[in-house]
């Protein structure tokens, strides 16, 4: 078990570096200069030079790459060349904004779909089967910028009940927070809301119709605690695969959520730093993000040999 | 005695296309007394498990259950409570317990099995966690698992097959019900392992006096363990009474058929099985009338006057057929006469293949980097002689490396090392151009009549292809006449050239397969478990088939079972093989009559005969444990672990195959 453990760890950490390789080629073979995107494409040809060597540009790739890797293991990403300040500081600005919008509809959403999904596994083919799992096939097919646009024409213009845009952490002023938080949260929920509960329902089922669900029939066992006991932990363990993968897109549909309600983001950061061609802030983004990502799936490979047994002891 | 439990008219349906609904169980009637072993046997189809899960109320909706089901100590019709109440629940367990077929999916994976017996305990006896953990423990020590305690915190993936049943029957046992159901419990298991854990189940039941109801096809285990047996067709019981007087007088046309159509080990060597011809009827188109009468060698026109019930022929001996038993009887006279005894062939003294030392091992890696950690030996040295025309017969247990052998015979994979000579060239370690010439001259029938045909391909393509392929036939006209004569030789209706197999019965299927097999002429066939995954009735059918063909055709066959009777019945020699290497080789004959090596005898006499008088005399010789880790073996014999003659020297030197006259070749030390 623990060298299960370990070997994930190993290959974390591999993942990271392999992602931190494509950033930095992928990148620093975009179209820009990165002297003009620093200095402003009016500078002179001494000027020039001077970036250019300042940036390392005369030394090879590979070289650059390793500069590059040491100073970012060191937490030092360079300096923006938008803001002129540390992308750490850029990043860590924004950094929080993201992640207490993904994982507070995380928060919300797992639990809910998974409740959703049971009940309509166990009342299949009732109507509260019906009627959820047709909500939950529209909500998931819909784009979630659609949902977050029609929300916001509803409430905002229409009704006129909650502010257009802005963003404030509830501990700095935690009625505002609502007010701006609420219609974000509930976009990105719903959209996570509807495809937990489809999983949820297949893999239930799924289990629901195994042989030992039988045998613990055949042992006179309550049906509500077969449901619980037997069909749910088994029926679980596919969707903790899906909390990593979720993350994820969580993150990913934020860029979308963000923009529509202008909140400064990851997301939004992420975009702009592409349009302005900041080359510093996008390779520190793409690679925390990718560090996010990659935790939340060690974390649910952790949790994974927590609940099914036959993992640790393949 | 009073009955512990009782059916009346029992019936179950499941909906079938739209709002018909089909009679799984039509009206069965049965009880069951205390301390009794019943039988309850039939073919796939025939209702025998929904009939003993419509009992526990196992049926989940489309599925309805309907007529009367008494248990002692509930008032009234058990029925009638619901399946959620809670004399239903406390019946499921309490009073009958259940074990399931299929002993790798009936245990919840990700829970201990300790807990899986515990909680039957804590839901039924009432008991603290603490006390049921207790009984469970000691449960497991009875059933024959070794370190219970530790074993007790362990999943059900770290059990081999036949101890996760023995775990289902401490599970079933604990909550001390009257009633334990083994539904097919040992089908999935090999021969030897099936002995053992109907042997626990009878000797537990019998101090415990629990009722014992075995739902299974195989008659030789009725016959060896049962008391009394029902006996059921297309939902029906068509015949029950107590063992001795069914085996020795069956009455009804169906038990007869039966009884006729099963090889048994004791067979003459020129028996002729007699299938029971045709399938039985579809259950959306019952007839009104005896549901056994298109298959029936005594039917007369009276019988499709109206449906007969099941009627007393003596005391305890029911039977449900028109006919008198004396009618009956003397009709059997007429029909049996009628039986043909085995094809005669001819076996040539020329030598058709020849396997020298073959070897096959497969590499076990481990880790991210695949380090090589040692090496399956599958197939350790295996060497024989077949002659044309002749039916080699290789048995063992799952896992003896049987199919590998094949695999290398067929040369889908390439052995290790050693000699496959067929006519004079050494094929083994041919290159695959220069196996083309072979390739049509040995064929293969499989097990799986389902999944080793092509569902989109037609029959006609599927028979023909291997004349496409091998470039046998010149004109399209010449194809179409082979592939019709193939289908007239296996029994099939030309007409049904362009049906796709899924409209096949499964043994139509296998006679597609053997069609297949023989399009490209071939000198050879391996047959690997051709009928194991066919009922008996139909079993006997195909088994005939490939007789006869041998016969006409000079085929020589390699048989590959793991069910002796079969093979036996078939073979004219037989190699017994256990974990990888021939422990004994034999003329059919003599290996029943007079087995040598230890393995060989503990092999036959784990298989039952469907003769109980028979079946009672034969000695018994147990087996200790269970086939060990294909990763670990010994330096000697191979089967040293197990053998109960084994010496010193069986540990550190491993046997060579002798000559011990007779024809007879073992690999012990006892006949040195």
């Amino acid at each position: 078990m623990t060298r299960y453990l370990l070997n994930r760890l190993g290959q974390t950490i591999l993942i990271m570096i392999l992602v931190s390789f494509l950033t930095f080629f992928l990148v620093s073979i975009m179209p820009r200069d990165p002297v003009y995107a620093l200095y402003g494409s009016t500078i002179d040809q001494e000027q020039y030079e001077i970036g250019y060597k300042e940036l390392n540009l005369d030394k090879p790739i590979i070289q650059r790459y390793f500069i590059w890797a040491n100073k970012a293991l060191h937490g030092d990403f360079g300096i923006s060349y938008k803001y002129s300040t540390p992308v750490t500081k850029v990043i860590s600005d924004k950094i929080g904004v993201t992640l207490y919008l993904s994982i507070f509809s995380m928060i919300i959403s797992m639990p809910i779909g998974i409740l959703l999904g049971i009940i309509t596994a166990v009342k299949r083919g009732k109507w509260q089967d019906t009627v959820l799992t047709l909500l939950a096939n529209i909500t998931a097919s819909i784009p979630s910028f659609v949902i977050a646009v029609v929300l916001m024409w509803v409430f905002v213009i229409k009704l006129k009940l909650l502010p257009t845009s802005g963003f404030t952490l509830p501990w700095v002023d935690f009625g505002k927070s609502m007010k701006q938080g609420v219609l974000p949260l509930v976009c990105l929920s719903l959209v996570g809301i509807a495809g937990t509960c489809r999983q949820t329902r297949s893999s239930m089922l799924e289990a629901i119709r195994q042989d030992y669900v039988r045998t613990a029939r055949s042992k006179g066992l309550k049906e509500g605690f077969i449901i619980y006991k037997h069909v749910m932990r088994n029926g679980l363990v596919p969707i903790i695969t899906l909390i990593g993968g979720s993350l994820g897109n969580l993150i990913a549909g934020s860029a979308f959520i963000e923009n529509v309600f202008g909140i400064p983001g990851m997301g939004n950061l992420l975009v702009n730093s592409v349009n302005n061609v900041d080359i510093p802030v996008m390779q520190a983004s793409v690679m925390l993000t990718a560090l996010v990502v990659s935790v939340a799936y060690l974390v649910t490979d952790f949790l994974y040999v927590a609940v099914d047994p036959r993992i640790s002891l393949r | 005695m009073s009955n512990l439990v009782e059916t009346k008219n029992l019936v179950t349906t499941f909906p079938y296309d739209g709002k018909k609904r089909i009679r799984a169980v039509d009206g069965v009637s049965l009880n069951l007394k205390q301390g009794e072993i019943v039988g309850l046997v039939g073919e796939s189809g025939s209702g025998k498990s929904v009939t003993v899960m419509s009992i526990l109320q196992l049926i989940l909706p489309p599925g309805k259950i309907s007529g009367e089901v008494n248990i002692e100590g509930i008032k009234g019709n058990i029925l009638d409570y619901g399946m959620f109440s809670d004399e239903v629940r406390s019946t499921r367990g309490g009073k009958i317990g259940m074990i399931f077929q299929e002993p790798m999916t009936s245990l919840n994976p990700i829970l201990t099995v300790g807990y899986q017996i515990q909680e039957n305990i804590m839901t039924h006896l009432g008991l603290k966690e603490s006390e049921a953990k207790q009984k469970a423990i000691e449960m497991m020590k009875r059933v024959g698992i070794a370190n219970a305690e530790q074993r007790f915190e362990q999943y059900p993936m770290q059990f081999s097959g036949g101890m996760r049943q023995r775990i289902m029957i401490a599970m079933v046992l604990a909550a001390k019900p009257d009633v334990l159901i083994a539904d097919e419990a040992t089908t999935a298991l090999d021969v030897t392992t099936q002995a053992q854990i109907l042997e626990l189940i009878r000797d537990l039941a019998k101090k415990e006096n629990v009722t014992v109801v075995i739902v299974t096809h195989n008659l030789g285990l009725i016959a060896r363990y049962a008391d009394r047996i029902y006996v059921m067709y297309s939902g029906h019981i068509v015949e029950s009474g107590e063992k001795f007087e069914m085996f020795e007088r069956p009455a009804h046309p169906y038990t007869r058929g039966l009884l006729n159509a099963v090889p048994r080990l004791d067979d003459d060597k020129t028996r002729r099985l007699v299938p029971i011809e045709g399938l039985p009827p579809n259950p959306a188109n019952m007839p009104p009338y005896c549901k056994f009468f298109d298959r029936c060698l005594y039917r007369e026109d009276r019988c499709k006057e109206r449906m007969c019930e099941l009627e007393p022929i003596s005391e305890n001996h029911f039977v449900r057929c028109c006919l008198s038993v004396e009618e009956l009887d003397k009709k059997r006279d007429q029909i049996e006469g009628q039986f043909k005894s085995a094809p005669v062939k001819t076996i040539s003294g020329e030598v058709c293949l020849e396997v020298r030392d073959l070897k096959m091992h497969f590499p076990v890696y481990r880790g991210i980097m695949k380090k090589h950690v040692g090496d399956v030996h599958a197939v350790d040295g295996v060497s024989f002689k077949v002659y044309t025309g002749e039916t080699l017969g290789i048995v063992g247990e799952s896992g003896c490396g049987k199919s590998t052998l094949a695999k290398c015979i067929m040369r889908a994979t390439k052995p290790t090392a050693g000699e496959i000579i067929y006519k004079g060239t050494d094929m083994a370690l041919l290159k695959d151009r220069a196996l083309k010439p072979f390739r049509s001259k040995i064929t293969m029938i499989f097990q799986d009549p389902f999944s080793s045909l092509d569902p989109r391909q037609t029959a006609g393509s599927i028979v023909g292809e291997p004349l496409k392929i091998n470039k046998i036939t010149k004109t399209r006209e010449e194809y179409n006449d082979r592939v019709d004569e193939l289908f007239r030789l296996v029994g099939l209706d030309p007409e049904y050239r362009s049906r796709l197999p899924r409209e096949f019965s499964g043994g139509q299927r296998q006679r597609l397969g053997i069609a297949r097999a023989l399009a490209s002429s071939p000198d050879v066939i391996i047959c690997d478990e051709p009928v194991s995954a066919l009922d008996v009735s139909i079993q006997a059918q195909i088994i005939n088939l490939l007789e006869e063909l041998q016969a006409k055709l000079q085929i020589t066959y390699l048989f590959i079972a793991h069910d002796l009777s079969v093979v036996k019945h078939i073979s004219d020699r037989i190699i017994v093989m256990y974990l990888g290497t021939v422990v004994e080789e034999s003329p059919a004959e003599l290996l029943y009559s007079n087995p040598q090596h230890p393995y060989t005898k503990a092999l036959l006499s784990a298989v039952p005969i469907s003769d109980p008088k028979v079946d009672a005399q034969r000695e018994r010789i147990k087996l200790i444990g269970e086939i060990p880790s294909v990763m670990a073996r010994s330096a000697g014999c191979p089967f040293c672990e197990r053998c109960q003659y084994a010496s010193e020297r069986c540990r550190t030197e491993k046997p060579k195959l002798k000559d011990c006259g007779n024809g007879q070749l073992v690999a012990c030390f006892l006949y040195d």
